[in-house]
């Protein structure tokens, strides 16, 4: 795949995006507290970065700490563009090691994110485990529920909407 | 089967960002992709301009006569004078006419066409 990315391939960058592509996004989103506008612009920048330097590599973990570095590198020129070098100097206070393990911000953001789900309505926290934890399909969930599949998908928006209110809600306190 | 991080990661992805693979995140890597191969074409374009210098300059060690550039012919140059043209008459004035014919022999006659012709007999 590393090599797709390295051509331009549009088949090797959708699967980057599937499978790498959400993990980078919850380490962008716990650097940032939450601000998930500056976590997209990351993102973005994080994307085009890989396509730079992009070469072939057979080991996953390493492409994946790579991945870790190079978002984290990303995410550092975005908050020091966006910040004053105090906040800046804070925000290195707040996470002073650098390492390719899941930092003390991405272990508070899963925090909030499990703290949201327990706030949730049961419906609602029900239809994301099943879509989200269990992996079911929307095919599945549409027969067990004797709703549309259309319907199921409307639900499944609104269930994560209110997710993301409630888990913007937590961080910005806890931030 | 996707581990707990990796569905974690889906469900905070699609939080954010909707349906996270064809969704509107999925462009990131459309651009991403179009990035890649633009930096290709430049990379190659790039070595391809290297290796043609390189190669001329290869060739420049190894054959300097040949290599060397031709004297340059010179075509020769034409230079054509301008010669100022004698027009083919010239309108001049009465008291000039008369100061060029003063004191010299004319003949007056017509052609077959009943025009006048002035002819100067002497110089």
């Amino acid at each position: 795949m590393t090599a797709g990315l390295a051509r331009g391939d549009d088949e090797a960058w959708s699967r980057f995006h599937r499978d790498y592509g959400p993990a980078i996004f919850r380490q962008l989103l716990a650097g940032t507290w939450g601000d998930h506008d500056l976590a997209g612009e990351a993102l973005q920048l994080t994307y085009l970065r890989v396509a730079r330097h992009a070469r072939p590599c057979d080991s996953e973990p390493m492409f994946k700490g790579w991945l870790r570095v190079v978002a984290r590198s990303v995410l550092n020129d975005c908050l020091r563009k966006r910040r004053s070098f105090r906040h800046l100097l804070q925000f290195w206070q707040k996470q002073p090691i650098e390492t390719p393990e899941e930092t003390e911000a991405e272990r508070n953001l899963a925090a909030a994110l499990a703290r949201a789900m327990q706030e949730l309505v049961d419906d609602d926290r029900a239809l994301l485990e099943a879509k989200y934890y269990a992996g079911t399909p929307v095919r599945i969930l549409a027969v067990q529920l004797q709703l549309s599949e259309k319907a199921v998908e409307s639900r499944l928006t609104r269930a994560r909407a209110e997710l993301r209110r409630k888990l913007q809600s937590i961080l910005a306190r806890h931030g | 089967m996707a581990n707990d991080s990796e569905r974690h990661d889906r469900l905070i992805g699609e939080t954010y960002h909707g349906d996270w693979a064809d969704g509107p995140a999925s462009s990131f890597a459309q651009n991403a992709a179009r990035h890649a191969r633009r930096l290709r074409r430049r990379q190659q374009a790039l070595a391809g301009v290297a290796g043609a210098v390189l190669l001329m300059a290869v060739t420049a060690m190894l054959f300097p006569r040949a290599a060397a550039p031709s004297r340059p012919v010179v075509a020769p140059k034409i230079e054509v004078a301008a010669k100022a043209v004698a027009p083919a008459y010239e309108i001049i004035s009465d008291q000039e006419l008369l100061a060029e014919v003063r004191d010299r022999p004319l003949l007056a006659m017509r052609d077959s066409d009943d025009k006048m012709k002035v002819i100067v007999l002497a110089n």
